[in-house]
């Protein structure tokens, strides 16, 4: 039993539109389009004949013909262009044609079902109407078949240009996420390498000076100066490799199972942790075919970290458990890593909206890779969080990055 | 494995002034030589071949790729080759990680807490037998995890599990706590029935402490 945090369910639900819409082929598309455009077309059209049909009398002949079968002549009349239309345009493919081809041929398919139409119509009438009737009822037909198909085409074309936005925002995001993860790496071993060094360094010069201050008799001054060097190596110990850490996680360039472990291992021993792999996330050979890239495994640590992080300070947990495993994706060469975890603490305190503020921007941040977080109530007792990430499959044979 | 009269030992550590240390060090222990010290994951992949090395003494950061990867492309292409990690970060838990992807456990020594001469030279020789050990001063360090089976040994038990876990002998074992050879494995037995590990398997110590990973806490 999850629940989303603020709005979820709102943009899950468009997000699916978008999903479904996106999944649409071009010819798809136009001939959808098209077909509600001619549907609207074609109902206007009966009603007008069933207005038509009480306050106008029939031509001479047309009586003999039942009104059943008058109204079925006038429906075919709407749908058979329709279907020509559509099915011309599907064998056209004209979504893929330049805008020359595409006003050529829809002027061409207009102008044909127009006529076909108008000419179904007649039959139902059984007489000959004046030309300048013939050439308004062909005529009006055709524009409503050339509306269709423009709108058609023009919902083509702002889906293109808004699929090319999207992919300039996706790569200018990956540039910003791979330059991110460059300058955490970089500078968490800036504070791991130098920043330690120095600061070890300074405390054994601190040490010696407490020696020398000793030696000279101010035991006082000595004891103070030891305390400050004590202070620097706690300063190193717990600040500046807390923020090492904070900023690139140990393991995260080995694999995310490794440093989910090595994270769990870091949990306080009064904790139970369990990190469990479901059987096809076990067969994922991580090491030498790392199947996701270190801003995902970045992104799914951030996760694993706010929950334990959460179930600490704020459920006061004694048992975290972890599970992952992968499923398929919704396209071939496709997986979605699905990761849940569960704690038996007291949940969130009251009034979770502050709590909940690193989870709500971690959630845009899952849906920004087209995956999702979602929390709620743990089987166990406290808090669940589970974390849903679309990847692409490294497959076996290519070389990993390890 | 079969022990060999000569420990054949290959060192792939990126930092020059390490990596020749560690070299004099191993050079200076008449029952070891080094056949290759290397600077990188490149130059390793190309030139330590199966065969070539009993044990390969791998530090973690390598410039151009990550060792713990190297490691396991080398042991699967020699699966007698014995590995012992080497990091500045504490990555301890990864032996435990890694046991799935490694035809048999690794041992691992952190380069900050205790790497001095003799632990890595034990480190190196327990390794190559077959053993796994862990960085003495990391494994002094690590609590019993609430809930785990750990917490069921007793603290002379838990002592002498810890000390196994660096790769002392039971003869050191003993001089450690002050205590008999025949206590030592009395206490080991104990420790092999409380984690459910059969004394008849080929390395109880390894499985021992495999579990010592698993079941306690960085402090």
């Amino acid at each position: 039993m999850t629940a989303a945090t603020g709005g979820r369910s709102r943009r899950r639900s468009e997000v699916g539109w978008w999903r479904t819409a996106a999944g649409l082929s071009d010819g798809v598309l136009v001939v959808g389009v098209c077909t509600v455009v001619l549907s609207q077309f074609g109902l206007a059209s009966i009603a007008q004949w069933a207005v038509w049909e009480t306050i106008e009398p029939f031509p001479a002949g047309a009586e003999s013909v039942s009104l059943a079968a008058r109204f079925g002549g006038v429906v075919l009349a709407n749908v058979a262009p329709l279907v020509v239309a559509v099915a011309a345009l599907a064998v056209a493919g004209l979504a893929r044609r330049s805008w020359t081809i595409r006003v050529a041929a829809t002027l061409g398919i207009a102008l044909a079902a127009g006529v076909l139409r108008t000419q179904l119509l007649l039959w139902v009438r059984a007489s000959a109407p004046p030309p300048w009737a013939w050439v308004i009822e062909t005529l009006s037909g055709a524009t409503a078949i050339v509306v269709a198909i423009m709108l058609g085409l023009l919902a083509v074309d702002a889906r293109r240009r808004s699929r090319v936005k999207d992919e300039v925002a996706a790569q200018a995001l990956g540039e910003l996420e791979s330059e991110e993860v460059q300058i955490r790496q970089e500078v968490s071993q800036l504070l791991h390498g130098s920043v330690q060094q120095h600061l070890v360094v300074i405390a054994a010069q601190l040490d010696h000076v407490a020696d020398l201050v000793a030696d000279a008799g101010a035991d006082d001054a000595a004891e103070q100066v030891r305390g400050l060097a004590a202070s620097l190596d706690e300063v190193r110990e717990g600040d500046v490799r807390r923020l090492s850490q904070t900023l690139f996680p140990a393991g995260v360039d080995i694999g995310l199972f490794h440093a989910a472990q090595l994270a769990l291992a870091r949990v306080p021993a009064h904790v139970a942790t369990e990190l469990h792999l479901g059987p096809l996330a076990q067969r994922f050979n991580e090491i030498t075919r790392p199947q996701l890239s270190v801003t995902e495994r970045l992104l799914e640590l951030s996760a694993l970290e706010e929950a334990v992080t959460n179930a600490l300070k704020h459920g006061d947990a004694r048992r975290i458990v972890v599970r992952a495993d992968v499923a398929p994706g919704s396209a071939p060469g496709l997986a979605v890593l699905e990761v849940t975890i569960d704690d038996d603490g007291g949940g969130p305190p009251t009034g979770t909206e502050p709590a909940l503020s690193g989870l709500a921007r971690l959630q845009t941040r899952f849906e920004q890779h087209g995956g999702e977080l979602e929390v709620g109530e743990s089987p166990i007792g406290g808090f669940r969080l589970v974390t849903r990430l679309p990847f692409a499959v490294v497959p076996q044979d290519e070389p990993g990055t390890g | 494995m079969v022990k060999r009269k000569i420990l054949r030992v290959a060192v792939v550590e990126d930092e020059g002034l390490l990596r020749s240390m560690l070299t004099e060090i191993i050079e200076a222990h008449p029952g070891m030589t080094v056949v290759h010290a290397l600077p990188d994951a490149t130059t390793a992949r190309r030139e330590l071949l199966p065969g070539t090395a009993d044990v390969v003494v791998m530090d973690v950061d390598l410039g151009d790729g990550n060792g713990v990867a190297l490691s396991v492309v080398l042991q699967r292409a020699d699966p007698e080759l014995r590995i012992l990690l080497l990091s500045s970060h504490n990555l301890m838990p990864l032996v435990l990680s890694v046991r799935n992807e490694a035809s048999s456990p690794w041992s691992y020594l952190s380069k900050r807490s205790s790497l001095d001469r003799a632990t890595l030279l034990r480190a190196i020789e327990r390794t190559a037998e077959g053993q796994v050990v862990l960085d003495p001063e990391l494994s002094r360090r690590a609590v019993a995890r609430a809930d785990s089976q750990l917490q069921a040994l007793s603290p002379a038990q838990m002592s002498v599990l810890r000390l196994v876990a660096t790769g002392l002998p039971n003869s050191a074992i003993g001089e450690t706590l002050e205590i008999t050879q025949r206590s030592v494995q009395n206490h080991l037995f104990a420790i092999y029935q409380t984690l459910g590990i059969s004394s008849k398997e080929a390395y109880p110590r390894v499985a021992a402490v495999l579990r010592f990973m698993q079941e306690t806490a960085s402090a």
